[in-house]
């Protein structure tokens, strides 16, 4: 098993004249006060002992940069015995100027001992002049829905035969989320997924739209998933323990693991999967010691492979012609360990640095935080310490800087996460970032999941199953790509014929699986725009997705529901399904209506001099609040006397003139309405361009 | 009796004439007719107008971006593919009909909405252009004649969810 040390410099302090080791006493009151300035959120033990983020100034770097480490060393650590000392995040040669943006060259990590405390080394390093900051290298978890469950062969209701969709993929007919026909479960709703088979009409995907999936290790050899990798060929060709394209990173064929700093190759995942420990299918741990199980079911959802007669359909999985997306595997998770913030930023520097247009970050900060200010500096919430995120917070920026546009179609990358499963009213974070897209679960009635968390922070909702489908069983959640091991025949067992148990595709819920839909969405929508040579900023494509959507809250009837919550299936809860209305974001993300809306809105054709009633259900959430606009021209050219209003999901006009004119809806989401220095809102719009006739058709027809 | 059968031979020559006027003998197959048919003017039915504006015509309004081509078919259905603005073709399929007497002409589409508009109809006199002027308005279409390109039927969109009749890609 190979093991990579990406850090660029460890640098052993050890003998250049920093023999004064700390001390964990004297905590004298003007340190405290220099750290107090300095610090970045507070330790209550969830952060990774024996090391500590440090930001230095601009001086300090420079100096570094020019052989200056000795003097620099003597003075930082004149104080403290350091083992090592090192850029926190590589970042490719070439996109030095976008670190420097965002002060990523300015963040190191030091390592020490574990046995002495981070606190006082920041109160030693906190003191130094040339440092700017210092951070907790906190832990990140993943949100997971923890269990995953096999796949049995197709539900008896089920015959294969009875597939809506286009493709030959045996299993398709039990992916409700793709198509939903009503028949997934007595109370499933005919309608509610993703809206992605008309779309497969326009475009089913594009090898050059990359989707990092940041996540547990995605099986990279699973048979639905295999061919939809991204390959860095370099590496594949080229030598082992050798970085063949000089990345900065050894060995990485399909992505890289880094919790461990290990190549993904097949080597680290076999290894891993010999363990003879390995956790039982049914109910088993997916983050246990294989770590490839929640991002290889992330990863199928978005694409594994189409129209190849194995396993399952995906969103953009092509269409059996090599013409998927790609899947990048950035793991930022692996077994029992979770990530840290060097480590996820170190992952959004790869993944901006090697492709990726779009980020799937099934993850997050599980604690409740109400404000941006908190997540990003630390601080409290209640009785809870949170520790702030700055580092990760700056490579996230990095990844989406339109500089570092990976995609000829999208200006800057976009970022896609999940808004946490502990039915709490608040996203979790990064999600709830007002430059990122976070994403609510709903079943196959509509209704939310009873996991899901809802109000501000969250954009957009997306399939995410729940537990109780057909005899209480496990067809209402999610089927994708999975890692069933060492159970009935061990792994790999790729038994895919019809009418055999498959071992390698399972269900599993959550907004883990919700978060994908809506990334899938996104990829086949770049996908689109270069088929028909479109490009957009990311604030246009997310201002298109938002409105590209359906009234969830519609079917949400009030009252209570009984969910089973994902952490258990032995008990049953009720909940208020009230909470949720107007609390799941702009609404159901709907593939067709974003291809629509990439494409671009034909012109509505009105009758001049009457007042007309326009449907807004193909242009957003017509149950939305929006503000109407139409600039001064408009209203001159179309004779608008009187502004324009919305009533009952209708935008009423009166032209008076022949004319033509644009009609702008604005709103936004993810607002806390009770704090102004809450959660911050993503603001979205979408223009209506209105060509007044002195006749016009009911249908919008020319004639 | 000799009255008689002159009266029989007259009569059978007429019926045989009768019968060659309506089923001409037939050429044996093996000796080629070599008599030359007889000549007679054709009758051509009256062209309508409804005829002759039968076939595929392109408009375009540029101060709204708007292109249309627009297929009247013999069957008196149309194919009306539509881009006003940003977008696809949009493809709008119905019916049409013309008065001959008054060249107005009106279509209802296939949802069952009709036009918002009928249109008199003038046809220039190598009827390569057609100029439609609705009954409201002053908004005068000059349509050209001109095929539908290709691109513009594989590429346009209906804009209807499942179970239109678009393949998939």
């Amino acid at each position: 098993m190979k093991r990579l040390f990406y850090v660029l410099a460890a640098l052993a302090v050890a003998g250049t004249g920093c023999n004064k080791s700390i001390q964990e006493d004297n905590l004298l009151t003007p340190l405290q006060q220099s750290l107090d300035a300095k610090l970045v959120g507070e330790n209550n033990g969830e952060i990774v002992p024996g090391t500590l983020l440090v930001r230095l100034d601009a001086a300090s770097v420079s100096q570094l940069e020019n052989g200056g480490y000795p003097a620099l060393a003597s003075e930082l650590f004149a104080d403290v015995t350091p083992a090592s000392f090192s850029p926190a995040i590589p970042v490719a040669p070439g996109n030095k100027a976008v670190a420097e943006k965002y002060g990523l060259d300015q963040w190191f990590i030091i390592g020490f001992d574990e046995s002495i405390s981070p606190e006082s080394v920041a109160l030693k390093i906190a003191q130094k002049p040339m440092v700017r900051s210092i951070q907790y290298n906190r832990y990140i978890q993943p949100v997971r829905a923890e269990k995953a469950y096999p796949f049995e062969g197709m539900p008896a209701t089920k015959a294969d035969s009875e597939s809506l969709l286009p493709f030959d993929d045996p299993y398709n007919s039990a992916q409700w989320n793709l198509v939903n026909d009503g028949s997934a479960a007595a109370d499933a709703v005919a309608g509610a997924d993703v809206g992605v088979k008309d779309a497969w009409r326009l475009t089913a995907g594009d090898p050059s739209v990359i989707v990092a999936v940041f996540d547990c290790g995605v099986e990279f050899r699973h048979e639905d998933l295999k061919d939809a990798m991204w390959r860095n060929e370099a590496e594949i060709s080229g030598q082992a323990d050798v970085d063949d394209d000089g990345n900065g990173f050894i060995d990485d064929k399909y992505g890289f693991n880094f919790v461990n700093c290990f190549a993904i190759d097949s080597d680290y995942v076999a290894g891993l999967l010999d363990e003879e420990d390995m956790p039982a299918v049914d109910g088993q741990d997916v983050t246990s010691k294989n770590g490839v199980g929640h991002g290889t079911h992330v990863a199928g959802i978005i694409g594994a492979t189409n129209g190849n007669g194995r396993g399952i359909s995906s969103i953009a999985g092509g269409t059996g012609n090599g013409d998927g997306v790609r899947l990048m595997s950035c793991q930022i998770f692996d077994g029992s360990s979770y990530t840290t913030d060097a480590q996820s930023a170190a992952a959004f520097i790869y993944a901006a640095d090697n492709g990726a247009c779009i980020a799937q970050c099934s993850y997050g900060n599980y604690n409740v935080i109400t404000d941006d200010n908190t997540y990003l500096n630390g601080g409290m919430v209640g009785d809870v310490e949170i520790k702030g995120s700055p580092l990760e917070n700056a490579a996230l920026r990095y990844f989406l800087d339109p500089a570092n546009s990976n995609h000829e179609s999208l200006e800057g990358n976009i970022a896609v996460f999940a808004a946490g499963n502990h039915s709490n009213p608040y996203s979790i974070y990064p999600g709830a970032l007002p430059y990122v897209l976070s994403v609510t679960a709903f079943g196959y009635d509509w209704l939310p999941g009873g996991y899901t968390n809802y109000g501000p922070g969250c954009n957009i909702a997306a399939p995410g199953g729940e537990w109780k489908g057909i005899k209480g069983e496990y067809d209402g959640m999610i089927l994708s790509t999975g890692v069933q091991a060492s159970v009935n025949g061990g792994y790999p067992g790729y038994v895919t014929d019809k009418g055999s148990t498959s071992k390698n595709y399972v269900y599993m819920q959550g907004t883990s699986m919700a978060c994908p839909h809506v990334s899938g969405v996104i990829a086949l929508g770049i996908s689109y725009a270069k088929k028909i040579g479109k490009k957009f900023t990311r604030e246009e494509l997310s201002s298109l997705l938002l409105t590209s959507v359906n009234d969830i809250d519609q079917f949400n009837k009030g009252g209570s529901k009984d969910f089973n919550p994902p952490f258990s299936t032995n008990q049953t809860v009720s909940i208020d399904m009230d909470r949720y209305k107007g609390k799941m974001g702009t609404g159901a993300v709907d593939a067709w209506k974003f291809l629509m809306a990439i494409e671009g809105t034909p012109s509505v054709l009105v009758k001049a001099g009457e007042k007309v009633r326009i449907d807004l259900s193909e242009y957003c959430n017509p149950a939305g609040q929006y503000t109407v606009s139409v600039d001064e021209s408009g209203k001159a050219s179309l004779g608008i006397e009187t502004d324009p209003v919305i009533k009952d999901g209708f935008l009423e006009i009166e032209c008076t003139k022949i004319g033509a004119g644009k009609v702008v809806l604005s709103s936004s989401v993810g607002k806390d309405p009770e704090r102004e220095d809450g959660i911050g809102c993503m603001a979205y719009s979408r223009e209506i361009s209105i060509v007044a006739r002195a006749f016009a058709a009911e249908n919008g027809g020319w004639l | 009796m000799r009255k008689l059968l002159y009266f029989v031979l007259a009569a059978a020559i007429f019926c045989s004439c009768g019968d060659k006027d309506i089923d001409p003998v037939q050429p044996e197959p093996d000796k080629p007719n070599t008599e030359k048919p007889e000549e007679k003017p054709e009758e051509k039915p009256e062209e309508t107008l409804a005829s002759k504006i039968t076939g595929e015509w392109h408009c375009t309004v540029s101060d709204i971006e708007t292109e249309i081509y627009l297929a009247l078919t013999s069957d008196k259905t149309f194919e009306l593919y539509q881009k006003v603005g940003e977008g696809a073709f949009r493809l709008y399929k119905g019916a049409w009909t013309l008065d001959e007497d008054t060249a107005m002409l009106t279509g209802k589409y296939n949802d069952g909405n009709p036009w918002g508009s009928g249109y008199a109809v003038t046809l220039s006199e190598d009827r390569n252009s057609m100029t439609l002027t609705p009954s409201e308005g002053s908004e005068k279409q000059t349509y050209s004649r001109k095929g539908i390109p290709s691109e513009v039927k594989e590429g346009c969109v209906v804009v209807v969810k499942s179970g239109s009749e678009d393949p998939l890609l």
